[in-house]
């Protein structure tokens, strides 16, 4: 088919460019960040005092009643020009400089009611030059769904330097997000083009949806996205959301993509992180109980589901050889792996990295290993789609054999009746000449004997080969080609009963493909012709098929794609026969000749 | 002058004594493999083995007809004498090219006609002409399988372990057989494509029928495999010479 090499080469193109974007953008990860020390003129606000205690930020604080109110406040030197910079995680704060009110943020009615706390704010604020010390004091109320409350660090200099810094450590994050996203686009960009030919294009769709959920995570966490979307709610949905969803693309997509022989665990998995994530709408609406205080169920669920996830594939790759599972063992073990390491990091080791970074490294180690492998992925919907059309081309070949059987046997018992009439005619005959030689007529017998030999019935057995199954695809074909205008069409083909290791359904793939694209190509053709001989000699089946043609054009690989849909996979089904069978295929086109030469081995070397 | 080798495919003892009589009477120096059924004659048939071939059109099993189309759809074009009670067949005959109608009892005279034209056909048939102690000597080319080069001497291969050795130099040989299917494949060797059976692309060599193996030079691996499928598909197509 006409769009199979184009098909091909635009499934390949974006993976592998996406996966080498994301090697190079690993590298750079890899590598270490020498900038370090304050970056431009961003000094960190210290000499804290927290409710008169002196403190030092970040700080936690645990076991704090809900709306427990906390006085923090600093003595600052403000430069012209200068930006405060502050985190509030889930906690309304209100900023004043000396004793001047500057900033609220989550007062209740400035955010949606069912979201129980405001969603995390991040803020720049500009100060106004004083030319002298002013105290700075946040005034904050702990938030109602959590206990604990991490004090944030709080910068000031030129808004340029403050953006600076935080990019210098937030561009991973940012840049993950980003590549995310685009990644699950251009996934889905290829699920929708291969889902028109090809319903496999599904997984493609679930691994988007991935991808897109795992970009969704990371910008409603990053930092630098607070600054540039003001809109903190959606932040908050946006990260919640995509984190909870996470395992059931995956899911899906392992149902979808591998083939597993126990598909249920996954299934019931992502039916439970389903009801888990609609659980968690529900009670975040009804104002019962807020994503952050969820989440702690999902910080379980999440790992639990990648175990399992790549237990599955583990499994289905060992006990079964699965080859799809084999080819996802990788990555699926690196995802489940990252992910224990983030739970471990999050409650134990409390590294100073990034929150989520381990998760991070994981879904992109998965992501690159499984882009790298959409190629094969590619090539095993291919061929399967090839063998499906082969497969059900053999059904079709196989109607026609018992068509032309059905023929023949009507042929046989009609022959019956006839010689049973001659055999009756041939006593009238013979007495009929009997009397014209006892009456010396020899001139009325010889005109009665003439018209006798021309009513000598012709023989009508359709012979084109010794192999049954491959007459008769033989005959089906000659018809076709008769009905289609084509007189001069000659098959003599010398293939035996016994076709050694090539089964009989093969065989008349072959002769049937070779057949059916000539029939095709010569349609509307001057001269049409189809000429096809055979040659059997040590066990090596040649077979040619010469026809007229009209538009073959040579694809971009070499091979030829004919006008007709489907010409394509025959010449390929053609070719994977002969190559199955230690031959091979060739096709050539010159002077309006369209000449296929095939040869294969009827028996091991 | 080799002696001619004719098949005899015959059921009949009385007639095939009679035939071989006959052939003997004929003067022409001939050997002659007898065989009772065509089953038994497509199994020893190999291209190459036999000058002409007498063969009686109704046989047991398998009919004469039958034995002589499928030796000629394989491209093979070697002189068929068919032996029979009645012209019934004379049409199909005619299609497969058959030389000559032999009718039982079968006479001197026909018979040596026959014979003649063999020795003709098989002069005439492609092949080189070598000089072996000074005295010309006609190899035709279908029954030359291989040919080596054995320091000053070239040795040719043919059917039934046979060679003939005679001084010569390959690139002396090779403008005689271009139009014929041989490959030059290695420095010290030049193969008959209708001999090959197949490639052996790791140890880089032909096989041949009998066993036989030639060697490829690793650079004209894909050429020779290109020239011997090339060969079988003009073969297919009956454009192939005879083998």
């Amino acid at each position: 088919m006409k769009g199979t090499g184009k098909g091909r080469f635009s499934t390949w193109g974006p993976p592998a460019a996406v996966a080498v974007l994301l090697l190079l953008l690993l590298l750079a990860v890899a590598l270490p960040i020498t900038k370090s020390g304050p970056v431009g003129s961003v000094r960190e606000i210290t000499g804290w005092l927290l409710d008169g205690e002196p403190v030092s930020l970040p700080h936690t604080l645990q076991d704090l009643s809900p709306r427990t109110p906390l006085t923090l406040s600093a003595r600052l030197l403000p430069e012209s020009g200068d930006y405060i910079y502050f985190k509030t995680v889930y906690a309304p704060c209100e900023a004043y400089l000396d004793g001047e009110l500057i900033f609220s943020y989550g007062q209740p009615g400035s955010y949606p009611a069912f979201l129980l706390d405001p969603p995390t704010k991040i803020t720049l604020l500009p100060l106004p030059e004083a030319g002298r010390e002013l105290t700075l004091t946040l005034r904050l109320l702990s938030p109602s769904q959590r206990s604990g409350l991490t004090l944030h660090q709080v910068l000031t200099g030129s808004a340029n330097a403050i953006m600076e810094r935080l990019f210098s450590e937030m561009w991973f994050t940012l840049f993950f997000a980003i590549i995310l996203l685009a990644l699950g686009v251009i996934l889905w960009l290829i699920a929708f083009a291969v889902m028109r030919f090809d319903r496999a294009g599904i997984s493609f769709f679930w691994l988007g949806l991935f991808s897109l959920s795992a970009g969704f995570w990371s910008l409603g966490e990053c930092n630098l996205s607070g600054l540039c979307i003001r809109n903190p709610p959606l932040l908050y949905v946006m990260a919640f959301m995509g984190m909870f969803a996470l395992p059931i693309p995956l899911c899906r997509f392992g149902m979808a993509a591998l083939g597993l022989r126990h598909w249920k665990l996954l299934q019931w998995a992502c039916r439970v992180m389903e009801a888990a994530v609609a659980a968690s709408i529900l009670l975040q609406l009804l104002g019962i109980a807020a994503f952050c205080k969820t989440m702690y169920l999902f910080h379980t669920l999440l790992p639990l589901s990648f175990c399992v996830f790549g237990g599955c594939v583990l499994w289905e790759s060992i006990r079964y050889r699965n080859a799809a599972a084999r080819r996802f063992l990788l990555p699926s073990l690196v995802l489940a792996l990252f992910s224990l390491l983030e739970v471990a990091n999050y409650y134990f080791w409390r590294l100073n990295v990034q929150k989520s970074f381990f998760f991070q490294l994981g879904v992109l180690a998965f992501l690159v290993l499984v882009s790298i492998l959409f190629g094969f992925i590619m090539k095993d919907t291919f061929r399967l789609r090839v063998q499906n059309a082969r497969l059900s081309y053999e059904v079709f070949l196989m109607e026609k054999q018992v068509e032309v059987q059905n023929r023949r046997y009507r042929l046989l018992s009609e022959t019956a009746g006839q010689i049973r009439q001659q055999r009756h005619d041939l006593r009238h005959h013979i007495a009929v000449i009997r009397g014209f030689l006892e009456s010396g007529e020899l001139r009325p017998l010889s005109s009665y004997l003439d018209a006798l030999a021309a009513n000598i019935p012709e023989e009508q057995d359709e012979r084109l080969c010794e192999n049954e199954a491959v007459n008769a695809v033989a005959v089906y074909y000659r018809g076709a080609a008769h009905k289609a205008g084509i007189e001069d069409c000659s098959i003599c083909l010398d293939i035996p009963e016994d076709t050694g290791r090539v089964p009989p359904g093969e065989m008349c793939v072959l002769i049937g493909n070779l057949l059916e694209n000539a029939v095709a190509a010569c349609q509307g053709t001057e001269k049409p012709f189809i000429r096809m001989r055979s040659r059997l000699a040590d066990g090596i089946l040649t077979v040619t098929l010469d026809n007229r043609f009209l538009s073959v054009k040579p694809g971009p690989d070499g091979s030829f794609l004919s006008g007709k849909p489907g010409g394509g996979i025959g010449l390929h089904s053609i070719r994977s026969v002969a190559e199955k069978y230690g031959g091979s295929a060739r096709f050539e086109a010159r002077d309006g000749v369209f000449a296929s030469s095939v040869y294969l081995r009827l028996t091991e070397d | 002058m080799q002696a001619l080798r004719i098949a005899l495919c015959e059921d009949e003892r009385q007639e095939v004594q009679n035939l071989l009589e006959r052939v003997s009477a004929c003067g022409i120096a001939a050997e002659t493999s007898v065989f009772g059924s065509a089953e038994a004659f497509l199994e020893g048939y190999a291209p190459g083995s036999f000058d002409l071939v007498l063969m009686d059109i109704y046989l047991e099993g398998l009919s004469g007809l039958e034995a002589v189309r499928r030796i000629r759809e394989r491209g093979e074009k070697l002189p068929v004498a068919f032996i029979t009670t009645s012209q019934d067949h004379a049409l199909d005959a005619y299609r497969l090219n058959v030389e000559k109608y032999l009718e039982k009892p079968v006479s001197q005279d026909a018979l040596l006609e026959v014979l003649r034209l063999a020795l003709e056909r098989r002069e005439s048939r492609p092949g080189v002409t070598v000089f072996s102690g000074g005295k010309p000597l006609r190899l035709p080319a279908g029954e030359i399988i291989y040919i080596e080069q054995k320091a000053h001497y070239l040795v040719f291969n043919l059917p039934g372990k046979k060679t003939v050795q005679v001084k010569g130099k390959l690139d002396a040989l090779q403008p005689q057989l271009s139009g014929l299917p041989f490959f030059r494949c290695h420095k010290s060797f030049i193969a008959n494509l209708a001999y090959v059976t197949g490639i052996d692309r790791e140890l880089m060599l032909f096989q041949m029928r009998e066993g036989a193996q030639v060697y490829i030079r690793r650079e004209d691996l894909k050429a020779a495999r290109l020239a011997w499928e090339g060969w079988l598909f003009s073969a297919a197509r009956g454009e192939g010479m005879q083998g």
